[in-house]
């Protein structure tokens, strides 16, 4: 997102009656954020990279395990990509032994990529996904 | 308590079944499937045979007064609390005032009919003839001896334990027992087995058979090739168990479940092992059955990889909640 300078003016104009104190605007050609200051707004761009990187959420394997897509007497995953997510839904299992063990969304967002191979053993700390999330500076 | 709000027919509470009042004409009810009666239960720390809610029919809707800890096991109904989904197979904590919603079992990797309900310190319902199972036949035990109405109200054990967020593969999955792909259920033969036709021993062996509508609590009445015995057999009422294989005289089989009266006349073909009968009591209407012959050593081996499977599922189960609460 090529920082149009109208659309930030536009926006800076809006936000200077408000009390929001961030603003992100994502595209595919980047993320615009406007930042609220103590001397007024400041205007950040990040380049699509930066961006994804920076806001993804990746949800690390709590323990040793069989990482799973889906409960195994369902037939579909539990969350496909692209899906909406609410902090909390179940996304993915381990299975150890007989036992399952639910992994959680740590946030609200989408569900952006699968990191790990479905019937794989998965070690401590192995990325299982990349979440999306929906609203920046939203932590686990 | 749970308060019933929506019950489709024939929910009844059962524990694993009222063992040892054969001889005073009681049969054993409890659940069809005691393999998931017990993996809820160890799911909540409770005894294994703690009694909980069987639903064969859907949608079924429960409010729980208090908080409380509970797992849906059995037939995936896509259980919801206050309309967000819930896994099956997992313990999960409800508070107080929250609704359950079961559906009608989707397609799943494991076709199965009835789901459980169990709750951490399970039904308690008074005890009679050591057994909480209800007796349908007989109109006592569990709750006032009939199956549960909108507006019943339940009450609850005190919970000993919980495991909240753990969950197991049933056991279906982890250990499957099928014939070319068709779900099969260990049998031995029974005492009349020598009195029919070389043919319909080809034929009980061979024929995938269909769990027809005539089936429930009772008895499965099957479809499938007929099996004639070589002459015309009059049999004196004599005890039959739950597995007992009878043939009618129209050559279909009828195969005894929890229900089923203690004394019969038909003749007995086979049994279904017992170690199996979880197996048939969770095949729907219309799915088919195969028969798979063993022997008196294979049926005992097959009851002992039951417990083991749940002595491991409790064993993993423990460690992972141990490992939660540090």
């Amino acid at each position: 997102m090529g920082a149009d300078p109208t659309l930030v003016a536009q926006l800076s104009r809006w936000l200077a009656d408000t009390d929001i104190t961030l603003l992100e605007l994502r595209g595919p050609a980047g993320t615009l954020r406007l930042v609220r200051e103590k001397d007024g707004l400041r205007e950040e761009a990040l380049a699509p990279d930066a961006a994804a990187s920076e806001a993804t959420e990746t949800v690390l394997a709590p323990f040793l395990g069989v990482f799973l897509v889906r409960h195994p007497l369902r037939l579909r995953e539990a969350a496909s990509l692209g899906h909406r997510l609410n902090k909390g839904d179940v996304i993915g299992f381990l299975r150890v032994g007989p036992t399952l063990v639910a992994v959680r969304s740590p946030c609200d967002g989408f569900m952006q990529d699968v990191l790990a191979t479905d019937g794989a053993t998965v070690g401590f700390g192995t990325p299982l996904f990349a979440i999306l999330p929906l609203l920046p500076g939203v932590s686990p | 308590m749970i308060e019933i709000i929506e019950a489709a027919a024939l929910a009844t509470v059962q524990d694993l079944g009222r063992v040892g009042a054969l001889n005073l004409g009681v049969g054993l009810a409890g659940v069809m499937d005691p393999m998931a009666l017990s993996a809820g239960n160890i799911l909540l720390g409770n005894e294994e045979g703690a009694a909980a809610i069987e639903i064969p029919l859907f949608p079924f809707t429960v409010r729980f007064r208090q908080s409380i800890d509970f797992t849906v096991t059995g037939a995936d109904c896509a259980p919801s609390l206050d309309g967000r989904p819930v896994q099956p197979w997992f313990a999960c904590r409800a508070e107080a005032g929250t609704t359950l919603t079961l559906s009608v079992p989707a397609a799943a990797a494991w076709p199965a009919a009835r789901a459980y309900l169990c709750v951490a310190g399970g039904v308690d319902v008074p005890l009679v003839l050591g057994s909480r199972s209800t007796q349908l036949r007989g109109s006592f035990g569990g709750h006032l001896g009939r199956p549960l109405r909108n507006g019943d109200v339940v009450p609850t054990g005190v919970a000993k334990g919980t495991a909240s967020g753990i969950g197991l593969v049933p056991p279906s999955l982890d250990i499957p027992v099928s014939v070319d792909g068709v779900p099969a259920v260990r049998v031995l033969p029974a005492a009349e087995y020598e009195a029919f036709t070389p043919e319909a021993h080809q034929r009980l062996w061979s024929c995938a058979w269909r769990i027809t509508p005539q089936s429930d609590r009772y008895g499965f009445r099957l479809g499938g090739d007929e099996l004639i015995p070589t002459a015309p057999l009059e049999l004196r009422s004599h005890g039959i168990v739950p597995g007992v294989i009878q043939v009618p005289h129209g050559g279909q089989p009828i195969i005894q479940m929890r229900d089923a009266q203690p004394s019969g006349g038909y003749p007995k073909i086979g049994v279904v092992i017992e170690a199996d009968l979880w197996r048939l009591g969770q095949a729907p209407i219309g799915s088919r059955i195969r028969f798979l012959r063993c022997t008196w050593d294979e049926a005992l081996d097959a009851g002992a990889a039951n417990r083991r499977w749940l002595e491991k599922a409790r064993r993993t189960v423990s460690i992972l909640a141990d490992r939660r609460t540090v």
